[in-house]
């Protein structure tokens, strides 16, 4: 049977030792296409870079594909799971969004953007998990490292004073 | 919100701590949130304006930080954050210093320890100007001391042959008494002691360049540079849109001052990779590699260099091998090479880590030392040239480093340069072809001397065996020599031409 894709003469298709292991590796599941490719952390953390700052400028698309391509490469980087969580969520793929949050959890439970942030939007569905996930975010991230540990402080303590003035709410009548 | 805190200032006239632990249970707040809402409570119990001031102050937070701001923040822990990535297998970058990159964390810890002696030395009860290995074994263990004076003793006490380095050093100062009481081997380390150390450490580095701390930009164990700002910067608290990668507390530097030192050296060598930073060999770390591979094919000849044999090398069995006439230039480039580079002997001597910068090496340095150096890959750039030769011989340090300098030279033409290289390889074959002869001579006199006993034989034939191997690599050389005259008069007569039809041009032109 003749070949479909032929080669010169003398140019036998050759795939090195090593990039065959890879890629038994990788279709046992045993490895991800980011090794596979060779792609280090810091390459990843390069991109992962220009994604924020695509997503910071709006470009929420591009920020997507970025971060779609990182988590792709990569299933076991939480923090690319948390930031793609991140550009679903202003992209409205809301449900997405936590799936992302919930992923990247899986893997890195102190993850302090995946927890605000799913915690932020279980509140908005009215969901109790939203003040734990807050309350977390804040315990991981103590010192504000992160915009998502500092909104989850504000949220917390905005959601504190609420919660002040709803049982003060409560207390009076009783009283009265 | 004002609303919200009006509410909450009326509130104030009760127990406001238990308003907030009740709103905190009833929320299933953890502890810690629940006492932050106590600290706004006990702000707002003061003055309501500063109340209200509060409550603006969390509307405004809320709105720097806008929700689902899109950030890349990596796991805390290094292995975790690389999981699912490539390791690279290069060498971590190093400067072109040969020095230790621990020398970087006993310099700290020397600094730590001589702004706290007097404190470090009375943790004992008395104050008598010194602390014993023991002292700092204590402080190191101490849960009371602060951590950077934990992490200063414990780097000093976990390398016993650097303690013993500095123990012994001698201090700066006009007391002659004093010079000679801080250089006694007792175990115990006196502020001239860490003093002297810090002078000489900085002399080192001085002299060699400040090693780099691999560490310092490898968040991925084992050796995984991450770019420095993307993880290390952080994102600015105002929240401005779009941050970068949020920080990593603590993921850029972690001081390895718990680690144990393979072994310290008098001139503070060992251990470095000798990579510089653009990731090509220090020259003469190339160098020092060559002189290792001939010290362990030729141990026994540097070893009784001397006179006698004891498997120990020092200084004077390199003078002794340079003073022979009858020893082969590769001999004696070797022990030039220690003799020139001192920093590199101390390195060699304590490789294995065993005993103190006595100026000694044994064949166990030696082995400690092969392997450390095998972990660098070598450069491939000298070997391009000599490899047109068809033996895939690499040319020896000293002739990378005279090839890089020739490469170097903006004095010199293309042509030059080309004939400049195939010079230093063809000195190099000369070098090897004495080399050789000089083994065939040794092995022809070694045979002579055998007698017709059953181990005389099995001898003779070795060496029989071993000067054919000889014989074959002479004729490989001589052959290796005369294709490199012949590519040199090719080239000298092909410049030549191009030379004349350039003129011939510019002439017709």
């Amino acid at each position: 049977m003749n070949r479909i894709i032929k080669h010169a003469e003398g140019m036998e298709p050759r795939m090195d030792v090593g990039t065959a292991r890879k890629l038994k590796a990788f279709a046992r599941g045993e490895s991800t296409w980011a090794e596979v490719e060779g792609m280090t952390f810091e390459e990843a953390k390069a991109i992962a870079q220009v994604g924020c700052e695509l997503a910071a400028a709006g470009r929420l698309d591009e920020a997507r594909i970025l971060f779609e391509g990182l988590v792709e490469g990569n299933p076991r980087d939480s923090a690319a799971r948390a930031a793609l969580g991140t550009v679903y969520q202003k992209l409205g793929r809301l449900d997405e969004a936590v799936a992302e949050y919930s992923a990247a959890l899986a893997r890195d439970s102190a993850n302090p953007v995946a927890l605000a942030n799913r915690g932020e939007l279980y509140l908005r569905k009215g969901e109790r998990q939203g003040f734990t996930d807050l309350a977390n975010a804040v315990e991981v991230d103590p010192h504000g490292e992160t915009a998502a540990g500092r909104r989850a402080r504000a949220l917390v303590k905005a959601i504190a004073l609420v919660a002040v003035e709803q049982l003060r709410g409560d207390a009076t009548p009783s009283s009265a | 919100m004002l609303e919200v805190l009006k509410g909450v200032a009326n509130l104030l006239g009760g127990p406001m701590s238990s308003v907030v632990d009740l709103a905190g249970n009833a929320l299933g707040l953890p502890p810690v949130v629940t006492n932050a809402v106590k600290t706004v409570g006990g702000v707002m119990t003061g003055n309501v304006m500063m109340a209200a001031s509060g409550a603006i102050g969390v509307a405004e937070e809320l709105s720097k930080h806008p929700p689902a701001k899109t950030e890349y923040r990596a796991q805390q822990d290094a292995s975790r954050a690389c999981d699912g990535y490539a390791r690279r297998s290069a060498p971590p970058s190093s400067p072109g210093s040969p020095l230790d990159p621990k020398l970087l964390d006993h310099e700290v810890a020397l600094k730590t320890v001589e702004a706290n002696f007097s404190y470090l030395d009375m943790l004992d009860g008395k104050k008598d100007g010194s602390l014993s290995k023991a002292d700092l074994q204590r402080v190191a263990a101490d849960r009371d001391v602060s951590p950077s004076l934990r992490d200063a003793a414990r780097v000093l006490v976990s390398d016993s042959a650097r303690f013993e380095q500095w123990e012994t050093t001698p201090g700066l100062t006009g007391n002659p008494f004093a010079v000679i009481a801080s250089m006694r081997d007792d175990d115990r380390i006196t502020l001239l002691n860490v003093k002297g150390a810090l002078a000489g450490l900085s002399a080192d580095f001085a002299k060699y360049g400040r090693p780099e701390k691999p560490e310092a930009s490898r968040p991925c164990p084992p050796s995984e540079p991450p770019p420095k700002g993307v993880d290390g910067a952080p994102s600015t608290p105002g929240g401005t849109s779009g941050t970068g990668c949020s920080p990593r507390p603590g993921g850029g530097a972690p001081s390895s001052g718990g680690t144990s030192s393979s072994g310290g050296t008098s001139g503070g060598t060992s251990g470095g990779t000798g990579a510089s930073k653009d990731g090509a060999l220090d020259p003469d770390f190339e160098g020092y590699r060559d002189a290792l591979k001939v010290l362990s094919g030729n141990w026994d000849t540097f070893d009784t260099a001397v006179g006698r044999k004891d498997d120990k090398l020092t200084m004077a069995n390199f003078h002794a091998i340079l003073a022979d006439k009858a020893a082969s230039p590769t001999l004696k480039r070797c022990a030039q090479f220690f003799v020139d580079h001192s920093a590199y002997f101390n390195r060699l001597e304590m490789a294995a880590g065993i005993g103190g910068p006595d100026g000694t090496a044994s064949r166990k340095d030696l082995t400690a030392a092969l392997q450390s150096v095998a972990a660098v890959p070598e450069p491939e750039s000298s070997t391009s040239s000599s490899s047109s030769s068809g033996s895939g011989s690499k040319a020896s340090g000293g002739s990378s480093s005279k090839v890089r300098d020739i490469l170097d030279n903006p004095n010199m033409s293309i042509e030059e340069k080309i004939q400049a290289i195939l010079m230093v390889i063809t000195e190099d074959t000369d070098d090897e072809l004495l080399s050789v002869m000089n083994d065939m001579a040794s092995a022809r006199d070694e045979r002579a001397k055998l007698g017709t006993g059953q181990k005389d034989k099995e001898r003779a034939a070795k060496l029989d065996t071993s000067m054919q191997e000889l014989e074959l690599r002479l004729q490989k050389l001589m052959e290796k020599r005369k294709a490199m005259f012949d590519l040199m008069s090719n080239m000298s007569s092909k410049f030549n031409e191009m030379a004349k039809t350039a003129i011939s041009n510019l002439r017709s032109a």
